[in-house]
C-alpha cells in the first residue's frame, strides 16, 4: 500500500535530512502509530504521504515514494486528496467553512462530483463518524471532540483509502479522545481503511495498533514493527509498558487487562505501606481562597457555579475535568485576567479582581494552554530580558542564565522561540514568568504535545517547585502527570466541584481520572510504576 | 442555517435596501427604511431563536461593537458636517473666525444634515448585518460565478480571520498582561502586533495546507495555446476598449454614442474572457435552493423599490431630495406614496414562515 525505498527529503535550508533514507512498506488496511520524541520528524512523515512534503514546505527530495501506486511527489497534495484523507493536529484551523454540513462538502465539490453523490457521500460521513445531529451547527459552537469528528469526515467523504492524522486527540480530554479513537478504529476494522498515526500519549492508543513506527530522533532512519516489538526497544513508553520492561514481563501488556495476570502474580509481593490518616487541617493563611465564585459568558455560558476553595501554600493541586468543565475560566479568575460575576477570589492575601493582572502576576506565574502566546522575543535569552523589563526588574544575566540552565535549556538562550521544540518552549515560557521568583504557579495543560521525556522532565521540576513551599494549581487532562506530581485533586464538572480529595484516593476511586498503574492494581498507595517499585525493594 | 428565502432574493432586498439608504435623502423616507430593516432585523432574529437547534451565526463583528461603531460614525458625521459647513439660517454659536476650516457660525441646518446622513448610513450597515445574519458568507460564495471562486474562497476565509484576529490580539493582549507588561505608548505594541502577524501567519499556513489536502484548486483543466491567446486578447482589448470609451465620455469628445459604444463592447469582451476562464474551473455545489411562491413576492417588492428608487433619482430626484440649507426649508416633504413604497422593505419579514424542522429537503 504505502512503499518507501530509499526516499529522504531536507527541508530548504536545512543542514540534515528530516527524513533520512527510509526504506519500508505499509501494508493494506494495517492501523500504523507513529511514536517517537518531538521533532523526530513524525509530522514531516505523515505529510510526506500526501504530497505536503515537498510540495508544501520546498526542499530536496531523492529516492522513491509509492502510495497504492501513485507517486505523492509527481501528484501533488490535490492531486492526492481522494487516496489519502489528511487529519491535522488543530482541526479548528484546518476548517473553511461555518457549517459542519458545508465543511463535509467542501473537498467534493472542489472535485465536482455531482450531486447526488455528494449527498449520499456526506451522509455516509456523518453517519460514519456518528455527527448527523451536528449537520445544521456552527464550526465553532462544537466541542473539541466534536470539531475533530468533523475534521475527520470531512476528509472522509472522499472516499480515502489512506487516513493519516497528527496528534488527533493532543487537546482532547480522555472521554472526547476515546470517542473519537473509537470511531477511528472503527473506520479501520470496518471500512478496512488503512490508517496512519502519530501520537505522543501511547497509553490512549497502542492498544488498536497493528504496527508502531518507532522515529529515534537525531537522523536515525525509523523502525518498524508490531507493538510489543518496538515498544520493548523504545525508550519512551507509557507507565504500564514501562513497569513491564522493569520487571521483565513476557510477553510486554499493551493493555490494562493483559497485565492484570503481572499484577495478579505481583501483588502479594509487594510490601505496601500503611495508608496514613489524613493530616491535620493545614493551618497556614490559604494562598488562594476563592469562595462562591460564579461567572457567566457572554453568550450565556455559566463556566462556574457557586465555586469555593482554598489552597495552601506549598499544595500541588490538580484540577481535572471535561473540556468546558471551568478549569480554565478558574485559572484566569486567579490571575485578574476575569472579573467574577459574583464571590471572592484572593491570592496571597490580594483581591485578584480588584489588582491589575500586571501587579498581581510578580507573585503568581501563569503559563496558558498555548505557551506560544506569551512568547514574543527574538531569542530565548531576550524573553527573560523582556519579562525583567516588564516587572521593572534590573537586567541580570547572569540570574537569568542560572534559571535556564535549571529548566535545562540553558544552551539555548540565543535561539529563537519559534525554533524550540514543544517541551523547551513550554519550559521557556515557564522561565519566562519565573523569573520574579513567584509564590504560586498557575498552569494550564502543561503537557499538551510534550513526550514522555519532557512530561517526565517537567514533572521533575515542578516537584521541586513544590519542595520549595511553592502552591501549584495545575489544570490538566494528563492522568499520568497528576499521579506523578499532584497531592490533591479537584474533580470539576459543569463549574463546580464534584469531587475534592487527596490525589492517591480521588484517581484510584475514578473510573476515567485514573493512572494506568491504579487501574492495574486497584490500590491508592500505587499510582506509578516508581510506587510500585518502591514497595519490591 | 436554514435560508428563510432564498439567496438571491436576500441579495435583491439588500439592493433594494441599500439602495434606497444611499439615494434617498428625505429624512422621513429614510426613517421608514431603517424601520423596515430594524423589523427584518428583528423577525429574522426571533425566528432563528424559535428553532430549538439553533446556534447562532458566528458573527464578523459583535451586535454591541457595530452599535458602537454606526454611533461613533454618526457623531462624527454630524460633528464633521456641523463643524465644516457654516451655512444656514439658525445660527446655534459661532466659532472664531479665526480658526481654520471650523471658524464660523454653527448652524441647525449643517447639524440636520449631517444627522441625515448618518440615517443613511446606518441603514445601510444595518441591511448587511441582516443580510449576515440571514445568509452564511459560505452561502454567498456558492453564488460566485466560477471564474471568481477561488477569490471568493480567499474573501471567505479573509472574512473568517477578522473576529479570530481580534480573538488572537486579546490573548496577546492577555498573554503580555501575565508577563507584567503594560502598554504605554505606541512603541510598546511592537511586540503585540509582531506576535499577532507569527500567529496569524501560522493559521494561514496551516489552513492552506488543509485546504490543498482535500483537493482545492486542483480541478483545473488547462486551457489549450490558442484559448490562452485568445483570452489574453480580449481581457487587455476589453479593458482598453472600456478605458477608451470612459476618456471620450468623460471628456465629451466625439459623439456621445462612440464612447458609450467602446464602454459596452470593452464590457462585453472582458466578459467574454471571465466566461472562458471561468469554464475551466470545474466545480459543483452541494446546496441547491428551491424558489417558492414567497421568494417571487419578496423579490417583486424588493424589485419594485430598487427600480423605482433608482429611476426616480435619476428623473425625479426631487421627489426623493432633502436639502435642510437654504433657500429650501428645514421640514422634509412627506408623500404618503412614498412611504408606503418604502415600507415595501418589510415583505422579508411579512411573508417570513415559522421555522422548518432541520434537515427537511426544502434547504437544499
Amino acid at each position: 500500500m504505502i512503499s518507501y525505498d530509499h526516499f529522504s527529503y531536507c527541508y530548504p535550508n536545512a543542514l540534515q535530512p528530516a527524513l533520512p533514507d527510509i526504506s519500508l512498506h505499509l501494508p493494506e488496511g494495517a492501523f500504523v502509530l507513529v511514536i517517537g520524541p518531538s521533532g523526530a520528524g513524525k509530522s514531516t512523515f505523515l505529510r510526506s504521504l500526501n504530497g505536503l512534503v515537498p510540495h508544501f514546505y520546498g526542499g530536496v527530495v531523492s529516492g522513491q515514494l509509492r502510495v497504492d501506486g501513485r507517486d505523492p511527489v509527481q501528484l501533488a497534495p490535490h492531486g492526492m486528496s481522494d487516496l489519502v484523507g489528511m487529519v491535522f493536529q488543530d482541526p479548528e484551523s484546518s476548517f473553511v467553512v461555518d457549517r459542519v454540513e458545508d465543511e463535509l462538502a467542501f473537498a467534493l465539490e472542489n472535485w465536482a462530483l455531482p450531486t447526488d453523490v455528494m449527498r449520499k457521500r456526506v451522509e455516509e460521513a456523518l453517519d460514519q463518524l456518528q455527527i448527523a445531529h451536528l449537520r445544521h451547527r456552527p464550526i465553532s459552537s462544537l466541542s473539541g471532540g466534536e470539531k475533530q469528528r468533523v475534521a475527520i469526515a470531512a476528509v472522509l467523504t472522499l472516499h480515502p483509502d489512506i487516513l493519516v492524522l497528527d496528534e488527533p486527540t493532543s487537546q482532547l480530554d480522555p472521554q472526547a479522545a476515546e470517542e473519537v479513537l473509537l470511531a477511528i478504529r472503527q473506520l479501520n476494522e470496518d471500512l478496512g481503511i488503512t490508517v496512519v498515526l502519530s501520537e505522543h500519549r501511547l497509553e490512549r492508543v497502542v492498544q488498536y495498533a497493528d504496527y508502531v513506527l518507532y522515529w529515534p530522533g537525531d537522523g536515525q532512519a525509523p523502525l518498524l514493527g508490531t507493538p510489543s516489538e518496538i515498544l520493548a526497544l523504545a525508550p519512551q513508553t507509557p507507565p504500564l509498558i514501562a513497569l513491564g520492561k522493569r520487571l521483565g514481563w513476557d510477553p510486554l501488556p499493551l493493555t490494562i487487562k493483559a497485565g492484570r495476570r503481572f499484577a495478579r502474580e505481583l501483588k502479594p509481593r509487594l510490601h505496601l505501606p500503611v495508608i496514613e490518616a489524613p493530616a491535620a487541617g493545614n493551618n497556614h493563611t490559604p494562598s488562594v481562597q476563592v469562595k462562591h465564585l460564579w461567572h457567566r459568558y457572554a453568550n450565556g455560558v455559566e463556566s462556574l457555579r457557586n465555586f469555593s476553595m482554598a489552597v495552601h501554600p506549598g499544595e500541588f493541586v490538580a484540577l481535572m475535568g471535561r473540556n468546558g468543565s471551568g478549569k480554565s475560566t478558574l485559572l484566569k479568575h486567579l490571575v485578574g485576567l476575569l472579573q467574577p460575576a459574583r464571590g471572592s477570589v484572593r491570592v496571597l492575601g490580594r483581591d485578584a479582581a480588584r489588582t491589575p493582572t500586571e501587579q498581581l502576576t510578580t507573585d503568581i506565574a501563569y503559563v496558558p494552554q498555548n505557551p506560544d502566546r506569551i512568547l514574543f522575543a527574538e531569542t530565548v535569552a531576550d524573553e527573560l530580558a523582556f519579562s525583567r523589563k516588564a516587572h521593572g526588574l534590573p537586567a541580570d544575566a547572569a540570574a537569568d542564565g542560572r534559571l535556564l540552565r535549571r529548566l535545562g535549556i540553558e544552551h539555548l538562550a540565543a535561539s529563537h522561540p519559534r525554533d524550540l521544540s514543544g517541551g523547551e518552549r513550554q519550559r521557556l515560557a515557564l522561565a519566562a514568568v519565573l523569573i520574579t521568583d513567584p509564590m504560586v504557579i498557575l498552569l494550564d495543560e502543561p503537557t499538551r504535545g510534550l513526550d514522555y521525556l519532557q512530561k517526565r522532565t517537567l514533572a521533575t521540576l515542578l516537584q521541586e517547585f513544590k519542595a520549595q513551599g511553592k502552591t501549584i494549581l495545575m489544570a490538566t487532562h494528563d492522568v499520568e502527570l497528576v499521579a506523578a506530581t499532584a497531592d490533591r485533586v479537584l474533580l470539576m464538572a459543569e463549574g463546580q466541584i464534584v469531587v475534592d480529595g487527596p490525589a492517591r484516593r480521588v484517581m484510584s476511586e475514578s473510573l476515567v481520572f485514573a493512572s494506568q498503574v491504579n487501574k492495574l492494581f486497584r490500590d491508592p498507595r500505587l499510582l506509578t510504576p516508581e510506587d510500585v517499585l518502591a514497595c519490591l525493594n | 442555517m436554514i435560508p428563510d428565502y432564498h439567496p438571491y432574493v436576500w441579495l435583491l432586498w439588500l439592493a433594494a435596501a441599500g439602495g434606497s439608504a444611499l439615494l434617498v435623502r428625505n429624512p422621513l423616507y429614510l426613517l421608514i427604511v431603517l424601520l423596515a430593516i430594524l423589523f427584518v432585523y428583528g423577525a429574522i432574529s426571533q425566528r432563528q431563536q424559535a428553532d430549538p437547534a439553533h446556534t447562532p451565526q458566528p458573527r464578523i463583528l459583535a451586535w454591541r461593537t457595530v452599535l458602537r461603531l454606526i454611533l461613533f460614525i454618526w457623531a462624527l458625521t454630524i460633528l464633521f458636517n456641523a463643524l465644516s459647513v457654516h451655512v444656514g439660517t439658525v445660527v446655534l454659536f459661532t466659532l472664531p473666525r479665526s480658526w481654520p476650516l471650523i471658524g464660523g457660525p454653527i448652524t441647525l441646518e449643517a447639524i440636520i444634515y449631517g444627522f441625515v446622513t448618518g440615517l443613511g448610513f446606518t441603514a445601510l450597515i444595518l441591511a448587511f448585518m441582516t443580510l449576515n445574519m440571514a445568509v452564511s458568507p459560505h452561502t454567498l460564495l456558492r453564488l460566485t460565478p466560477a471564474f471568481a471562486h477561488h477569490a471568493g474562497v480567499a474573501v471567505t476565509i479573509a472574512i473568517s480571520f477578522i473576529p479570530q484576529t481580534f480573538i488572537a490580539w486579546q490573548e496577546i493582549r492577555e498573554a503580555q498582561r501575565l508577563r507584567g507588561y503594560r502598554v504605554r505608548g505606541l512603541r510598546d505594541m511592537q511586540p503585540l502586533f509582531v506576535s499577532l502577524l507569527a500567529n496569524g501567519l501560522e493559521r494561514a499556513i496551516q489552513l492552506a495546507e488543509s485546504m490543498d489536502a482535500r483537493g482545492f484548486g486542483g480541478a483545473m483543466s488547462p486551457l489549450g495555446v490558442r484559448e490562452r491567446k485568445m483570452v489574453g486578447i480580449s481581457s487587455i482589448g476589453g479593458l482598453l476598449l472600456l478605458l477608451a470609451g470612459l476618456i471620450l465620455r468623460s471628456f465629451r469628445l466625439g459623439a456621445g454614442w462612440i464612447g458609450l459604444m467602446g464602454m459596452g463592447l470593452g464590457a462585453l469582451s472582458v466578459a467574454w474572457s471571465l466566461r472562458q476562464q471561468g469554464k475551466r474551473i470545474r466545480r459543483s455545489q452541494y446546496r441547491h435552493w428551491l424558489w417558492r411562491r414567497r421568494d417571487t413576492i419578496v423579490a417583486v417588492l424588493a424589485a419594485i423599490v430598487l427600480l423605482t428608487t433608482v429611476t426616480v433619482s435619476f428623473v425625479a430626484a426631487e421627489q426623493l431630495f432633502y436639502y435642510p440649507y437654504p433657500p429650501f426649508g428645514l421640514l422634509p416633504a412627506f408623500q404618503p406614496l412614498w412611504g408606503g413604497l418604502y415600507a415595501l422593505l418589510l415583505a422579508p419579514a411579512l411573508f417570513l414562515p415559522a421555522y422548518l424542522p432541520q434537515g427537511s429537503p426544502v434547504h437544499r
